[in-house]
């Protein structure tokens, strides 16, 4: 009798439950898994994934933005030990090299400048004290900037009256790390991987919904929802769906990559390198046993040969594998979500990783997915919300890296000509204007990048207000003056009782050492 | 870094005050001279409800709260209920507050939506604190001790009068001035930026820039002649608003409540002593004697005088122009809707009978009318008729009636335009070629009607069509002369 109730139960709730395809096992469609099979009931969804160990993954990323910490919290993972997996380090911002002169530098923290003083941002009266010598470098003011530059680090404070409670981290990690780590976690919670190379897609008749995937072994997998995580190629989105694809390299023109491990030197810094180049820009990313390091370039500007002679030669450490080189378009798909098929990660769009924000594009079409996914239907106004959603989130992202390359005064290669004399998005174009003429930073509730992101990459790059709000007179200027000395203080204060990054990380989340590799953490 | 020094705020009501005082604390140190021009004030709703963003301006303003709700009649305002919204017996509450919190990581209105699917309702109030409270009438301020305290925010209910006359104290303990003479003009300069107002004893008042406050009047930005505007009557169309005061209400609850009727919605909301109630609608499905029924059977014990207000629901499209800048309603107008004193249109006929750009549509017709103005017809056959030679004095009372039946009978006059009789004189003959170039001839007149001998033509022509003795008294110049009695002699904006 029991028996036969449980059979029964069973037979009823798979055919209920929505089956979640998931084709393609890289950063996205791990973290795809893994976000899932964490969240969403499995009486009520079936999450499977297809990958095949003979197709190589990208592996884009390795650094991060402090969002992802919000995604390893929602699905429940324990920091410490997806850093020791990853062989994380710690990233409190990017430094930028020679992007607006050659020799100058800044860095894109991750935190607040300064306070706010007399009801307005904090840069309008740094601008006010400038003007008569009588303020430190805006740097000075951001104490995740100051800790980066002298290779320091410790966790937040929870505490907002605390100095320590300005800023926040993300992590530079090892891709191929992490998604492996994540496999691990999504198959312990359920997630079935399914191995083997997809060669065919079937197609529903009447309004061409995706049906199944046939592998190559013969065996025919169906599904309901299918999350096309298979990367630039974009198998179900594009390759089936022919859903078609927004480019932007008019105004982002490198669509290269190549990328090559190297030696740790020195010590490991808390921040990712981003250096202007003759063609494009060199990556730096430190980790804890080896530096990740590749050239985005145009081709119109540089060949292959002499992106990647460029690469090694500019190497601080010594080169550990062959230069592997990439080729995309960047853009974005016209619809992330099409009939039964959702795109997630490269398969939805590209934006080079000057910003890190690929895995973070990653983890919003996911989470925002899981919000949307209430039940088995497929409402064309849920799809539609999605797709808005998603678009204006890549359309924020490419806005803000425009910036970094038409901001610029260099004119010494084709690339910093063209890039700083192009037309721009009127979307940027407004905000920009705005800055310029009063320090004013257009601010919005959703989509990536806050007041201080701007902050940093508008006077980073040279764009200097002709005036600030003149709210910022109410203060007495000894006052201020007193007030902006205080706040250097107190940020110099809290950084010198920081323990150097690599002695962190040692406490914190020692990675396993590598054979062959003297990593700098252990 | 900056030139401004001179600000002068143009307006009566407690936004004109609101924006002086504020202008005073943030540009302190600027040391402004902010002037306020006090307009004739419109007469307003006599309690308004603010939402919780007012107590970040009055923090701003260093506002104390114990003595501001004192000295306003005010009590503090958790939520507003909604009665009759989705039928007789419907009610809900939009409370100033969270509902539930996330629960590993969802948002907790996606638990209220399951429920809502599962038992065909769901009921959001039993997990919001802020609704409770305002149910049972308690209220403490929130406290960041914990999510839950933290969980609400609040508003006030207060009397707009006693507000107003709040905010101008404090405005004037700040520093701002208040000019003694009200606004008699507005001189704009030859680059189209507002130089100065002249008031009425006849000083004249230089700004750098200077504030509309003035309400649905507008008058700052109507001489400048920004007035392109976004209409939103299609969707908002209630063009009314009355309210009165009422009784105290026992064991008040701290949320304003609205009251969906059959032409709009009544309100009342609770003061330290006694409330106010009202009644928002549109002219269009009821008459204002009805709608001020309407709210006497809804909330019972109403007393003393309504105060009532047109209003059109819309946004002008540039909130900043040249040197000016619209704060509060004078955002809102229409140019019917602006005059708080009754519009005359002297010599006007319908448009829906002869589509003519100097007749008024029966929009504007009504709108006149909600003002307490005449619309007065025009005799010239060209505006009467498609075609002047044919025209006679049916079409003339064809007109006066149309309006009649839109605007009121208390609303139509006549307005001639003797042309023949008396133009001829007044024009001289060189002056004909440009009489000529009008589309039509603006000599052509109805038979009989070419002076003032005719008039007792159209007394005929409306007692033929059956119109009451009274109602021709009205047309033939009672209306007119009504308002003449009421406005003339008294002051002016």
């Amino acid at each position: 009798m029991r028996r036969a109730f449980l059979l029964s139960h069973a037979s009823e709730s798979v055919p209920t439950a929505l089956r979640v395809i998931i084709v393609g096992g890289g950063t996205a469609g791990w973290m795809a898994a893994a976000a899932f099979g964490s969240t969403l009931d499995p009486k009520r969804f079936r999450i499977r994934l297809i990958e095949s160990e003979e197709i190589g993954t990208v592996g884009v990323g390795e650094a991060t933005l402090p969002h992802i910490r919000y995604f390893n919290r929602r699905i429940g993972l324990d920091e410490r030990e997806l850093m020791a997996q990853t062989q994380a380090t710690i990233k409190l911002g990017i430094e930028f090299v020679d992007w607006a002169r050659i020799g100058d530098s800044y860095i894109h923290p991750f935190g607040a400048y300064g306070e706010r003083i007399a009801g307005t941002a904090f840069h309008h009266s740094w601008l006010r004290l400038s003007r008569t010598g009588k303020a430190g470098p805006l740097d000075s003011y951001s104490l995740p900037i100051v800790a980066a530059r002298q290779g320091c680090f410790a966790l937040p404070s929870e505490d907002p009256t605390s100095i320590m409670s300005t800023y926040g981290y993300a992590f530079q990690f090892d891709a191929s790390l992490y998604a492996k780590y994540l496999r691990g976690f999504a198959e312990r919670r359920g997630v079935e991987r399914i191995e083997g190379k997809i060669v065919d897609v079937r197609q529903r008749g009447e309004d061409g919904w995706i049906e199944s995937v046939k592998l190559e072994s013969g065996a025919v997998v169906e599904g309901d929802l299918f999350i096309d995580c298979s990367g630039f190629r974009g198998l179900l989105i594009e390759q089936t769906l022919k859903t078609g694809y927004e480019q932007w390299t008019h105004w982002l023109p490198c669509d290269r990559a190549v990328a090559v491990p190297s030696e740790n030197v020195g010590p490991i810094t808390p921040y990712t390198r981003a250096t202007a180049r003759e063609a494009g820009w060199q990556w730096r990313i430190p980790l804890q046993h080896r530096t990740g390091n590749g050239y985005v370039y145009g081709s119109q500007f540089i060949s292959d040969d002499e992106a990647a002679t460029r690469l090694l030669s500019r190497l601080e450490g010594k080169a550990l594998a062959q230069p592997r080189f990439l080729r995309f378009v960047t853009g974005r798909r016209r619809k992330s979500w099409n009939k039964n098929v959702v795109a997630v990660g490269l398969a939805s769009g590209f934006l080079e990783p000057l910003e890190s924000t690929s895995i973070y594009l990653i983890q919003i079409g996911i989470t925002t997915l899981i919000d949307y996914l209430t039940d088995d239907t497929f409402d064309p106004r849920v799809v539609d919300a999605y797709n808005r959603w998603m678009e204006m989130e890549y359309d924020r992202v490419r806005d803000f890296l425009i910036l970094h390359y038409h901001a610029t005064e260099r004119d010494d290669a084709p690339i910093w000509n063209y890039c700083r004399t192009m037309s721009i998005p009127d979307s940027l174009a407004y905000k920009m204007e705005l800055f310029r003429h009063r320090g004013r930073v257009v601010t919005y509730k959703d989509g990536l990048f806050l007041e201080p992101s701007w902050l940093a990459v508008y006077f980073g790059q040279r764009i200097v207000p002709h005036a600030y709000d003149p709210l910022a007179d109410a203060v007495e200027e000894n006052e201020l003056e007193r007030r902006l000395a205080e706040m250097r203080r107190q940020i110099e204060m809290a950084v010198t009782q920081m323990p150097p990054h690599e002695v962190f990380l040692k406490k914190y989340c020692p990675a396993p050492p590598v054979p062959g590799l003297t990593g700098g953490a252990r | 870094m900056t030139n401004v020094k001179r600000v002068v705020i143009v307006g009566s009501g407690s936004e004109a005050w609101l924006t002086a005082a504020a202008l005073q604390v943030a540009f302190k140190h600027l040391k402004l001279d902010v002037c306020v021009v006090e307009t004739q004030a419109a007469r307003d709703v006599l309690g308004r409800w603010t939402l919780p963003s007012s107590r970040g301006i009055h923090g701003l303003l260093g506002i104390k709260e114990a003595d501001f709700v004192r000295a306003t009649n005010a009590t503090f305002k958790l939520a507003t209920e909604h009665c009759g919204w989705q039928g007789e017996g419907s009610r809900y509450l939009h409370a100033h507050g969270e509902i539930g919190s996330d629960l590993s990581g969802t948002p907790f209105y996606r638990y209220l939506a399951m429920q809502a699917s599962m038992r065909g309702e769901a009921d959001p109030e039993q997990y919001s604190l802020a609704a409770a409270a305002a149910r049972r009438g308690r209220f403490a301020r929130p406290i960041a001790k914990t999510a839950l305290t933290s969980s609400f925010t609040y508003g006030y209910h207060l009397d707009d009068a006693a507000y107003r006359a709040y905010l101008q104290a404090h405005a004037l303990k700040l520093g701002a001035r208040r000019m003694e003479s009200g606004l008699r003009d507005v001189v704009i300069a030859s680059d189209g930026r507002i130089a100065s107002v002249t008031l009425q004893g006849g000083a004249s008042l230089e700004g750098d820039y200077f504030l509309d406050c003035s309400g649905r009047d507008a008058v700052l930005m109507q001489a400048l002649s920004n007035t392109a505007r976004d209409d939103w009557s299609t969707w908002l169309p209630n063009d009314r608003i009355s309210s009165i005061a009422a009784p105290e209400i026992a064991d008040a609850p701290a949320l304003t409540r609205t009251i969906a009727s059959d032409a709009g919605w009544c309100w009342q909301m609770p003061l330290a002593s006694g409330s106010v109630a009202g009644i928002a609608y549109s002219s269009a499905f009821i008459s204002d004697d009805e709608a001020l029924d309407r709210l006497r059977a809804t909330i019972p014990g109403v007393t003393g005088e309504p105060a009532m207000r047109t209003l059109a629901s819309g946004r002008r499209q540039q909130l900043w122009y040249r040197n000016c800048i619209a704060v509060g309603a004078s955002g809102v107008e229409h140019v019917l809707e602006i005059a708080t004193r009754p519009v005359l249109a002297t010599h006007s006929s319908a448009r829906a009978l002869r589509d003519h750009h100097r007749n008024l549509t029966d929009e504007q017709l009504r709108g006149i009318a909600a003002t307490g103005g005449v619309i007065c017809v025009n005799f010239l056959a060209g505006f009467l008729t498609e075609d002047p030679a044919e025209a006679e004095i049916g079409h003339l009372v064809d007109h006066i009636e149309h309006i009649a039946e839109v605007a009121g009978i208390d609303h139509v006059g006549l307005g001639p335009d003797f042309v023949h009789e008396v133009f001829s004189e007044l024009v001289p003959p060189w002056c004909e070629d440009l009489a000529a170039m009008a589309e039509f001839d603006v000599r052509a007149t109805i038979p009989g009607l070419e002076g003032p001998r005719g008039m007792p033509l159209v007394t005929r022509a409306l007692v033929e069509r059956g119109m009451a003795k009274e109602d021709i008294r009205k047309v033939l110049g009672g209306n007119v002369m009504r308002v003449f009695r009421a406005e003339l002699g008294r002051p002016g904006l």
